[in-house]
């Protein structure tokens, strides 16, 4: 829920009072495809970029933009290819055997992993102290700038984390541990109110 | 807890880390005595000091990599990736 939108639904925003204290919501993830191969061979690196319009990230928990599209750091050699539900089809993310096809013929490898994982957005002022209450990454501008990912757990559940903004998290696990996942996110961020969607 | 530094991820909290055994023991030939099997798969040192080590870092970067960890200390001396050496001289 944007500022707009819960000034549209009645709920109070104090302008002087920074991003929203806490907002928890469930995002639906309409593609997500898990690319792996070496990216120091250039007939690799070279596809995917011909495949899907970004080089794959080669720094260690970074990742790439190319319009809709999020290229995060899984490995050395993994990838996960994201297009999030909403956004406009992205061409890129269409054709999923011809496109491992042509990376099987260049060393690497792909995977729709569409249905693996869930995602959530923390996003407000405390959002990196919620997070850090079940994580032990540290969640410090200079040790996780935006734009970054890292796996890691939340609470005893394996979870990839990236930064879009300085106050915002998208927090994925894997689909059975939904449950888990929220119940404990929620539990984290009972302490501070906020916006908290019904559970997904 | 011990602060292990990924030689891809950096420093990361034990919790997401598991441990490989010793990274010093070499694979022997496929047509080595059964002594030397023997040894490959049940003999180890417990060395108290400096120790090459195997760790994974499960819940991270899923790779493989060396630790050279002090088992007195719990001092960690160094770790490398998989192809690299670890740095310093060999306990």
């Amino acid at each position: 829920m944007s500022d707009q939108d819960r000034i549209a639904s009645g709920i109070p925003v104090d302008p002087h009072a920074g991003p929203a204290p806490l907002v928890l919501a469930p995002i639906a993830i309409a593609t997500a495809w898990n690319v792996q191969g070496d990216p120091t061979r250039a007939p690799f690196s070279d596809e995917v970029e011909n495949l899907f319009g970004v080089r794959v990230p080669t720094v260690a928990n970074t990742t790439v933009r190319g319009g809709t599209l999020l290229a995060l750091w899984l490995g050395p050699r993994s990838w996960l290819l994201v297009h999030a539900a909403g956004a406009e089809a992205s061409s890129s993310l269409m054709d999923f055997e011809a496109k491992r096809d042509a990376l099987n013929a260049h060393g690497g490898a792909l995977f729709d992993v569409s249905a693996s994982r869930v995602a959530f957005t923390i996003r407000g002022a405390h959002a990196a102290t919620v997070l850090a209450k079940n994580c032990p990454l540290d969640f410090h501008l200079r040790a996780f700038p935006v734009g970054g990912c890292a796996q890691s757990l939340f609470g005893h559940v394996n979870a990839l984390f990236y930064r879009p903004e300085a106050s915002s998290f998208t927090m994925m696990v894997a689909r059975s541990f939904t449950r888990d996942a929220w119940d404990t996110l929620r539990a984290s961020a009972a302490q501070y109110g906020g916006d908290v969607a019904p559970p997904p | 807890m011990l602060l292990i530094p990924c030689p891809w991820c950096g420093p990361r909290n034990q919790i997401e880390f598991t441990y490989g055994g010793d990274a010093t023991v070499q694979r022997p030939g496929n047509d080595a005595p059964e002594a030397a099997w023997e040894a490959f798969v049940y003999m180890r040192d417990n060395p108290s000091g400096p120790h090459d080590e195997l760790w994974l870092h499960s819940a991270g970067c899923r790779s493989w990599f060396k630790l050279r960890r002090d088992t007195r200390t719990h001092d960690i001396l160094g770790s490398a990736r998989m192809g690299d050496e670890l740095g310093g001289e060999s306990p």
